[in-house]
């Protein structure tokens, strides 16, 4: 088999591999491969001057703003307090203020016996739940701290995470820092091993290149830190989902930059079921592009608008390109290669193992950066799969594209209450 | 009932002045105590008190009861025991070995055949007083607005070290850091420290998320969303009310707690709550002399 393959190649003219791999090396290849390449030569070579220089590396954090930390949840009574605990003490300016958002559990009760025994917590509570974003702009009216930090009521904070969270904030042009993060269950299955690799691929090093290049388009609602003038000036969150996504876009739309905190550590359980990762996944993708990069925040990409700066220009053609077009350019290609392909399973095993190529490079460009090389290492173990798990979320993404398209979809999903998606416009 | 047995006793003629248990010594004297008398014969420690009130350190005298009445207490000493006093504070050993305290008068002093001094003594005096229960605790004083001590507390603290009274903590205080007054307490603004503080109400509009105060809602033609414009807001439609933080309607300033606030009774000083200082408010014990339970003990 191999030496067909082999035969295969070797007899093929460059113009017909074209044919299949174009798309791989002039698009994946410069977005998942080349971009990371020239981001760890280019530290690794900094770090080689700095030390040629003598240059001492700062290892002190040197920014320290009033921190206030918002968990706003619905039913978190189980999770709360090992979030609370994980959080309070960790950053000498910190206030804490958790949202009980119409819970029917203890998850209130829980906090406020926290409360009583920790100084700098306020918990407040409604009866009827409102959704996170008038949660979380609720929590705002009570503090008047320099920087918000949103963080998952069933997420943990790691070690220094706020103050890694705040450094970037010494950039007065920086409005929202977010941060990374790491799933708590990765080995517990194939499924959570896989979302493991992804979320260090795409989020860890995928985001310090978005971030360099000025283009990072999403704070996470999961762990994401906020100045409070910039929050003021576009009056807080708007109603999502996902609310993460539009509120990253309206600082954008501001004129403020997006930083990204790698070490910023925000530890979270990821789903552990193949049903429950597609349910996940299908509604990050019907609220996501279509909703804002496509009709919300169109604006933003329009060069004679006022908002108009090349940087998020070029963020939304990137977003375009490769979350919409692509999705259906896949699926033309895909239909194509069934009906009009002969050598099928060569050119599948050429592409699986230029796919390969990347994945290894995403590997060693994780190894260089991370501070748990054992761990990560380990999770990377998994990279021979991850072209069939992408393959696997092709159509996840491409049925909630067109629904989101068709029919408005995320304006119906149970996320937020019924009463603020009657009365919200639907973009 | 002493009064009944002296009565008696004269009937039966022992005569003016006579002891109704019998004379406790052949001496020629003049019985003038007219009261009836137990014997009670226990050891005993005996300290002078000074004019101030503190006992004399140098004064420490070991002797014997010998008996006693309603009244008064004689006693017995060695004559190179005895140190010439008015008032003394007299300790009898219970058989349990307990020490127990009363003030006493010098009235007289005999000298008994027997080189020993007997010395006749009046419950009472200085030392007596000091022994009051309602001087031995703290008490409040209105015009002081604090807590004051009803004998100096260096007086009552040389007895504490001389063994008679024992010290107790019988309360801790927070009291004004200028004149160490009681303040009264309450929560109030952090800023100002005034009470009228109050809640500011919030709207949540339901169509943006927004939530604000009421006030940046309120407009001449209705309800006005600040951050979408939507108009005409209709109660559980379009928005619902929300609590928000404290703010104080003097000076404005918002607040998601409110402060512990004093306010001292005495000099009006208004200062938060954790700038109090602490007092320790003390009271003194002592085991008071019960001859009664003593003689009853003693058989």
């Amino acid at each position: 088999m191999w030496s067909d393959w082999i035969y295969w190649l070797s007899v093929k003219h460059p113009d017909e591999l074209m044919t299949f791999l174009w798309a791989l090396l002039f698009l994946d290849g410069p977005r998942y491969a080349l971009s990371k390449i020239l981001m760890c030569l280019w530290d690794c070579g900094r770090g080689v001057w700095t030390w040629f220089l003598g240059t001492p590396r700062q290892t002190s954090y040197t920014c320290c703003p009033s921190v206030c930390l918002i968990l706003a949840g619905h039913n978190e009574g189980e999770n709360i307090s090992a979030t609370l605990q994980s959080a309070w003490g960790s950053y000498p300016r910190l206030e804490i203020i958790v949202v009980d958002d119409g819970s029917t559990d203890a998850m209130g009760e829980v906090a406020r016996r926290f409360a009583r025994d920790h100084s700098g917590v306020l918990v407040i509570s409604r009866p009827e739940r409102g959704g996170k974003a008038s949660a979380t702009n609720w929590a705002l009216q009570h503090t008047q701290a320099e920087v918000i930090l949103v963080v998952d009521s069933d997420s943990h904070l790691g070690p220094h995470a706020i103050w890694e969270m705040v450094q970037p904030m010494r950039d007065p042009q920086v409005g929202a820092v977010a941060g990374s993060i790491v799933p708590r269950n990765p080995f517990t299955n194939l499924a959570t091993w896989l979302q493991a690799y992804e979320y260090l691929s795409t989020i860890f090093v995928g985001r310090m290149v978005s971030a360099r290049l000025g283009i990072l388009g999403i704070v996470s609602g999961a762990c994401g830190a906020f100045r409070r003038t910039v929050l003021d000036a576009i009056k807080g969150w708007d109603v999502g989902p996902p609310e993460d996504l539009d509120l990253t876009l309206a600082i954008r739309k501001a004129g403020h930059k997006i930083a990204f905190a790698p070490y910023a550590e925000c530890i979270t359980d990821v789903p552990d079921t193949w049903g429950a990762l597609v349910r996940q996944r299908r509604r990050w993708e019907e609220g996501g592009v279509i909703r804002n990069h496509c009709r919300k925040h169109l604006d933003m990409a329009c060069f004679w608008s006022r908002n108009f700066r090349l940087g998020d220009f070029i963020l939304f053609v990137e977003t375009w390109f490769f979350s919409v077009f692509c999705t259906y350019a896949i699926l033309a290609w895909v239909i194509w290669f069934c009906f009009f392909q002969s050598s099928w399973w060569q050119v599948l095993v050429t592409l699986y193992l230029c796919y390969l190529v990347f994945e290894v490079i995403q590997v060693l460009a994780t190894a260089y950066y991370s501070t748990n090389p054992r761990r990560d290492l380990l999770v990377c173990a998994v990279f021979p799969l991850v072209p069939f798990y992408q393959m696997f979320q092709l159509p996840i993404r491409l049925l909630a594209t067109t629904e989101e398209i068709l029919f408005r979809k995320s304006f119906r999903d149970n996320y937020v209450p019924r009463k603020v998606r009657e009365a919200t416009w639907h973009w | 009932m002493s009064d009944i047995l002296w009565r008696s006793a004269k009937k039966d003629g022992c005569g003016p002045g006579a002891h109704p248990h019998g004379q406790a010594s052949g001496a020629p004297r003049t019985e003038r105590r007219r009261v009836r008398r137990d014997t009670i014969r226990r050891p005993l420690v005996c300290m002078p008190v000074l004019p101030d009130g503190r006992p004399d350190p140098d004064g420490h005298m070991i002797g014997r009861t010998i008996d006693w009445s309603g009244g008064g207490i004689r006693l017995e000493f060695a004559e190179d025991e005895w140190r010439p006093a008015h008032d003394l504070m007299v300790g009898v050993q219970d058989p349990e070995g307990t020490m127990h305290f009363a003030g006493v008068s010098v009235r007289h002093k005999d000298v008994s055949p027997a080189t020993r001094i007997h010395v006749g003594c009046q419950f009472g005096g200085v030392g007596q007083e000091l022994l009051q229960a309602d001087l031995l605790s703290p008490a409040f004083d209105s015009e002081s607005m604090s807590f004051l001590p009803r004998f100096s507390e260096e007086v009552l603290d040389a007895w504490c070290a001389a063994g008679v009274l024992k010290g107790y903590l019988a309360d801790r205080v927070q009291v004004c850091p200028r004149c160490h007054g009681l303040p009264s307490f309450r929560p109030g603004c952090r800023q100002c420290g005034a009470a009228d503080v109050g809640n500011d109400q919030l709207i949540h509009h339901y169509a943006c998320a927004h939530v604000g105060v009421v006030g940046d809602f309120e407009t001449p033609a209705g309800l006005v969303c600040p951050k979408c414009r939507t108009r005409h807001l209709v109660i559980n439609s379009d928005f619902e009310y929300l609590t928000g933080p404290y703010r104080c309607r003097r000076c404005q300033w918002s607040d998601m707690e409110l402060e512990q606030v004093a306010q001292c009774l005495r000099c009006s000083l208004r200062f938060p709550a954790h700038q109090a200082h602490v007092q320790d408010i003390r009271g003194y014990h002592v085991e008071r002399l019960d001859l009664l339970a003593l003689g009853e003990a003693s058989r």
